[in-house]
């Protein structure tokens, strides 16, 4: 069974014909000398010049042999090599340990549906919140961290993979490593599977493409549960360090627990994964510099986000047009500093503004979260895979092409001797 | 050293072909030098009676008290004409002896005739005929003129057809004082029109000599049976040789060659036979002294 990637290239396949057209020439079946004496000789009969005939047959072979394989390379031939397979997350194993490993942590960037519900319940508790929006843009870093704080033996990744592949009959199938972006990943590489064999992607999570591949294999998906991504024991106090925000503060003494109350606030938000640690000077993780204070900051201060009042006399600031987002009236500017806020009405006094703030930060400051693929079973749309353009051709034939061109540089070379 | 016709074959000077090749030969076959009056002094000679007064040496007299006549050597008034034929045919090559073909041959023994010419002080001119024209290099005596003829020889290639009869009687004014013609041809057309044009010659009162030029194959028939063979001046198609067909072949080789002989024997041509694998040196001397022969 061979597939071939860039079919249009069969067309080629009547150039095969010259090698035969000249391999099939009319021939003198006698050769003619010159000789001077030729005229006494007796005439040949004129019907015997010329006949068709077959002349080197082997070397004509290999010319049609050669042709073929180089319109086979350019075709993009290829043999499926693979059957039925698992496609594993190495995000599971590493669950098993006890800290979270940076794999995971890159590997789920998304929630699921559940865990957004538990999260906005646990939310309830805090500000005053109606939002779901708000509990998702919460979610975007806090869920794999919380996560993959703490595994036990009963439910770690391993086990439960194990178990997945057992049911779904995938025992004695070959075991991948689950690519990065595995669907795209897939139709690129579906002409690498058999017709008719099976995949199965076991994962912690997968992100939701815009639309599900149509490819020509059947790819069962398994998702873990996120009740078992989130074992129970987690408190909201176990938070990784990758978490911490870094934010200075420079304020006027009366206005200092006003600014500490609304950080606190933030602390609390989402799944209360994020921590906002409040320094007296800004160093080299800070990412907030707040200048509720009067006169100038020094200028060695740097931040990519100030929030400053708005009588900071910043030049750029002069220029700014006043922007209104979701209620806070802004003035934006980008200054040597850092992009600046400039608003008269932080601190925010109440819980509304509060989150006003916190959501339009995340929403502006952090990429949009991928939404989480559910579990699902896509059976196999075609029999045989998409032509792909930019697969690259295969090297055991180019290989063949090789040799089966030595072989014929070398026919030749002996034919005329 | 070019002991073997393959051996002198393969040597591409002219010049050391004719050292070698007349190194036997002397000064030629008959003396050409014939003393008397004229610019060039040879010798001095007891005067006889019946000199000339004017022909004495007086101051020799002078000195000596004798009477001394002064020789010169007469130029000789016979002019040599070398004809080549070097039309597709004469590129036949001898199946024995690798890199000898009819031409190489010809060429070599004409090329010895002409050191032998400009030895003896005669005017010696060269005919070629190839590629359906004829190429004269006009007479004249001395070694440039020599050096002259051995370059157009050595430049001449086996190429196309005979030129044509009006062509050739046309270009024949070029003897008009008695010369010898001395003409190598494979002679495998005749009549033909250098057979006519050497018939003419004849009757123009020329020496004719001719050679016809053979290869040892031709003469015995000895080509491989069941080649095809085509001729390279006339397009008419493909012949063969088989076992039968041999001896038919040789019969009409040799009738040809008979009429050729019989046709140079009515008009007083002398015809010289020779196969290019036997040595140059022999053919020359047979050739030459088959003149001698008559002029006996």
């Amino acid at each position: 069974m061979m597939f071939s990637t860039q079919a249009l290239w069969w067309l080629a396949l009547p150039v095969l014909l010259l090698p035969v057209w000249w391999h099939r020439q009319k021939r003198q079946r006698i050769k003619a000398e010159p000789l001077a004496t030729a005229r006494f000789l007796p005439a040949a009969p004129p019907q015997q010049l010329r006949v068709w005939r077959w002349e080197e047959v082997i070397l004509l072979v290999l010319r049609c042999l050669l042709l073929v394989a180089l319109i086979a390379w350019l075709a993009g031939v290829f043999m499926p090599w693979r059957g039925d397979t698992i496609l594993v997350d190495p995000a599971l194993a590493a669950s098993e340990s006890a800290t979270a490993g940076p794999a995971l942590r890159r590997e789920s960037n998304f929630v699921s549906r559940t865990q957004q519900r538990n999260l906005d319940s646990r939310l309830r508790g805090g500000p005053a919140i109606r939002n779901d929006s708000f509990g998702a843009n919460l979610m975007a870093s806090t869920v794999d961290a919380a996560s993959a704080a703490a595994g036990s033996a009963e439910n770690n990744g391993v086990a439960w993979a194990e178990q997945q592949i057992v049911s779904a009959g995938f025992k004695d199938a070959q075991r991948l490593p689950l690519p990065a972006d595995v669907l795209p990943w897939l139709q690129a590489h579906e002409h690498e599977w058999r017709p008719g064999a099976r995949l199965l992607i076991v994962a912690a999570a997968l992100p939701m493409p815009a639309e599900f591949p149509r490819l020509a294999h059947a790819v069962d998906i398994r998702l873990r549960p996120a009740a078992a991504m989130r074992p129970a024991g987690t408190t909201p106090g176990a938070v990784d360090t990758a978490s911490t925000h870094h934010v200075a503060l420079a304020t006027t003494p009366e206005r200092a627990p006003a600014w500490r109350a609304l950080f606190s606030a933030f602390d609390a938000a989402g799944d209360c994964g994020q921590r906002y640690v409040l320094d007296e000077a800004p160093s080299a993780k800070t990412e907030l510099i707040v200048w509720d204070a009067p006169g100038m900051p020094p200028p060695s201060w740097r931040a990519p986000l100030w929030w400053v009042s708005s009588n900071f006399a910043a030049p750029e600031l002069a220029t700014a047009k006043q922007v209104t987002i979701d209620g806070i009236a802004l003035r934006i500017a980008d200054s040597a500093r850092g992009r600046i806020w400039a608003s008269s009405v932080w601190p925010s006094a109440d819980a509304d503004a509060a989150r006003a703030l916190y959501e339009t930060w995340q929403a502006l400051s952090r990429l949009p979260v991928r939404y989480p693929a559910p579990e699902l079973s896509m059976p196999a749309w075609r029999t045989a895979p998409l032509a792909m353009p930019d697969a690259p051709p295969a090297a055991w034939l180019a290989y063949a092409l090789l040799i089966l061109f030595a072989l014929e540089r070398l026919l030749t070379h002996a034919r005329r001797r | 050293m070019l002991e073997t016709p393959a051996l002198l074959a393969h040597a591409a000077d002219l010049d050391l072909i004719i050292r070698h090749v007349l190194a036997g030969l002397g000064h030629g076959i008959h003396a050409g030098r014939e003393r008397g009056a004229g610019v060039e002094f040879s010798e001095y000679r007891a005067y006889a009676p019946g000199d000339e007064w004017r022909r004495v040496d007086w101051k020799l007299l002078a000195r000596a008290d004798r009477y001394y006549v002064r020789e010169a050597e007469r130029d000789s008034h016979v002019a040599v004409w070398l004809w080549l034929d070097a039309t597709a045919s004469m590129a036949e090559p001898s199946r024995q002896v690798a890199g000898l073909d009819k031409l190489w041959y010809a060429r070599t023994i004409l090329a010895c005739l002409a050191a032998i010419a400009q030895r003896q002080g005669d005017a010696f001119g060269l005919v070629v005929c190839t590629g359906g024209r004829t190429e004269f290099t006009p007479a004249a005596r001395g070694p440039r003129q020599l050096q002259r003829v051995l370059a157009q020889l050595s430049r001449v290639s086996a190429t196309g057809d005979m030129p044509d009869a009006a062509s050739l009687k046309s270009s024949l004014h070029f003897a008009r004082a008695p010369s010898l013609v001395f003409a190598a041809s494979d002679f495998l057309d005749w009549p033909s029109p250098l057979s006519e044009a050497l018939l003419r010659l004849r009757r123009m009162r020329h020496d004719v000599r001719l050679l016809a030029l053979r290869t040892q194959a031709e003469v015995d028939g000895s080509f491989k049976i069941g080649t095809g063979y085509r001729d390279p001046e006339q397009g008419d198609g493909l012949h063969r040789l088989d076992a039968a067909g041999r001896e038919a072949y040789r019969t009409a080789l040799a009738a040809h060659f008979a009429g050729v002989a019989t046709d140079c024997r009515r008009h007083d041509i002398q015809l010289y036979q020779a196969c290019i694998e036997q040595p140059l040196s022999l053919a020359l001397r047979g050739w030459l002294q088959l003149a001698g022969a008559r002029a006996r």
